[in-house]
């Protein structure tokens, strides 16, 4: 494996020469995509230099399968002259003879990326540091919201269409992973998809969407966000709908800040004042409560590919008594909790 | 939902061999590693969920669905409430508790379904209610036996 990703990177960092990975190392977040860094070492006119670099694997089975890692990487290359903050992408690599399986390289950004976990009941962050960060989550959220998608061709996405159809798309989509994942019923999930049903909301505006806009996917360097991480649900649709996942209450536990950055008044005050776009109440909530159904539904995808032996990922199993987690916060998204 | 124990136990047994034992150096930890395959092989096959707590959840969700079922008959839909009985009636059959949960988690959803249906009509609300009361009495049950979650180390390893 070492031996042909070195033959891979002396391919790409041509004309250095003599380019070898020394060290390939298996990183521990994120529990859908499969993230390795890679410390490579080369020569450039005789001096010995090195560089590390991520590369992030489509896992053969897991969370949101069947996977295709080559939107997610187009995106965030063409999101490099917007004002969204983003890692920079190098090469993208279909060949499984390469590294088992299709993956793309980025640069290794110096930062950490906090975890929206409450650990022995002290706050994810403290005051200051909430208020930089919640600042640059809304700024970077605007930024992603305002990107011209057209002129950036990224309408290979699919444009769902205007009306109730961006909510209807995604509703179908994760309703499909449900489905594909079989096993027994599930009424608490089932109760929210047929009220999810009957409350479409409307949109006449389309954007780009992240998909998984919280903490815990972005880097943050120097006490600010420096890249916003974890493409791979992004799409086109409704701008409310990354409002609606940052405010599932999966991300914020007992704190009162969604994501643990800003109180929900602040975050939709300053989504309007930085946007100029109005916080469409109702159809946050929608949104909200298709979060907590999006959520359960790549939950049971990964508990699906557990239980067939598609994959050995012990974290898949977690899911199967972290699912009265899932259901207190479908509850309390539906107003019954 | 729950994994059978003993398809839990395969996976931890599998991830010590496959994906730790490769990573540890000490052979005393080794030998560890191996005692406790040795210990998950022999206890896979023995290990079940306790009754008791399965069947207290059983025991709400049949009772809900009788209370659903009279108020079905008391909006006037007979039918859907004879359909619901005769579920329930159907699961108590059932000698395997677990295939008692599907089929009365199968019924609480076909009441969903008929209060989805007939959203709007008078009296429809007290059909849902008991429903939505015992899965919520349910999570909560639920959520008070889960033990601190670990998903920061988890991810940091």
């Amino acid at each position: 494996m070492i031996e042909r990703l070195s033959a891979y990177f002396a391919r790409r960092l041509a004309p250095r020469v003599d380019a070898r990975v020394t060290a390939l190392t298996r990183m521990s977040e994120g529990f859908s995509q499969e993230t390795f860094r890679a410390d490579v070492a080369y020569r450039v006119g005789g001096r010995e230099e090195t560089a590390s670099y991520v590369l992030r694997r489509q896992p053969a089975a897991g969370l949101l399968e069947p996977y295709d890692t080559e939107p997610e990487f187009r995106v965030i290359a063409a999101l490099a002259a917007s004002a969204v903050r983003v890692p920079r992408v190098l090469w993208y690599e279909r060949d499984p003879a390469v590294f088992e399986r299709p993956f793309y390289v980025m640069e290794l950004a110096p930062g950490t990326v906090p975890l929206p976990v409450i650990v022995d009941g002290k706050p994810v962050f403290d005051d200051d540091a909430r208020a930089r960060l919640g600042e640059d989550f809304v700024a970077n959220l605007v930024a992603l919201h305002a990107v011209d998608w057209r002129a950036a061709n990224l309408d290979f996405l699919g444009v769902p269409p205007t009306g109730t159809g961006a909510a209807a798309r995604e509703l179908a989509r994760w309703e499909g992973y449900i489905a594909r994942a079989g096993g027994p019923p599930r009424p608490m999930l089932t109760e929210a998809v047929l009220w999810l049903r009957r409350a479409l909301p409307v949109t006449d505006e389309i954007t780009l969407v992240h998909g998984d806009y919280r903490t815990g996917n972005f880097l943050v360097d120097g006490g600010r966000i420096v890249a916003i991480l974890d493409w791979e649900m992004v799409h086109l649709g409704d701008p409310m709908e990354d409002l609606g996942w940052a405010c599932m209450a999966l991300w914020r536990g007992e704190s009162p800040y969604m994501c643990h950055l800003l109180e929900r008044e602040r975050l939709y005050a300053r989504y309007e004042e930085l946007s100029g776009r109005r916080v469409d109440h109702a159809r946050v909530h929608f949104y909200e409560v298709l979060a907590t159904v999006k959520m359960a539904a790549i939950m049971l995808t990964g508990l699906h590919a557990f239980r067939e032996g598609r994959t050995r990922d012990l974290r898949m199993a977690l899911f199967d008594h972290q699912w009265a987690y899932m259901r207190a916060a479908i509850a309390q998204a539906r107003g019954f909790l | 939902m729950r994994l059978p124990p003993a398809v839990i136990l395969a996976g931890i047994a599998r991830t010590l061999e496959e994906d730790v034992l490769p990573a540890v150096e000490s052979r005393a930890a080794r030998g560890l590693v191996f005692t406790t395959l040795e210990m998950l092989a022999n206890v896979q096959d023995l290990v079940e969920w306790r009754a008791d707590v399965r069947e207290e959840e059983l025991g709400s969700a049949a009772a809900a669905l009788a209370e659903s079922a009279a108020q079905l008959d008391a909006i006037g839909l007979a039918a859907d409430a004879a359909r619901v009985r005769a579920a329930v009636g159907a699961a108590a059959q059932l000698a395997d508790r677990e295939a008692r949960g599907r089929a009365l988690d199968a019924t609480l959803e076909k009441v969903l379904v008929i209060a989805d249906r007939e959203h709007g009509r008078a009296g429809i609300a007290a059909v849902h209610d008991p429903v939505r009361a015992h899965l919520v009495n349910q999570t909560v049950r639920d959520l008070m036996r889960l033990q601190r979650p670990l998903l920061n180390r988890i991810s940091q390893g």
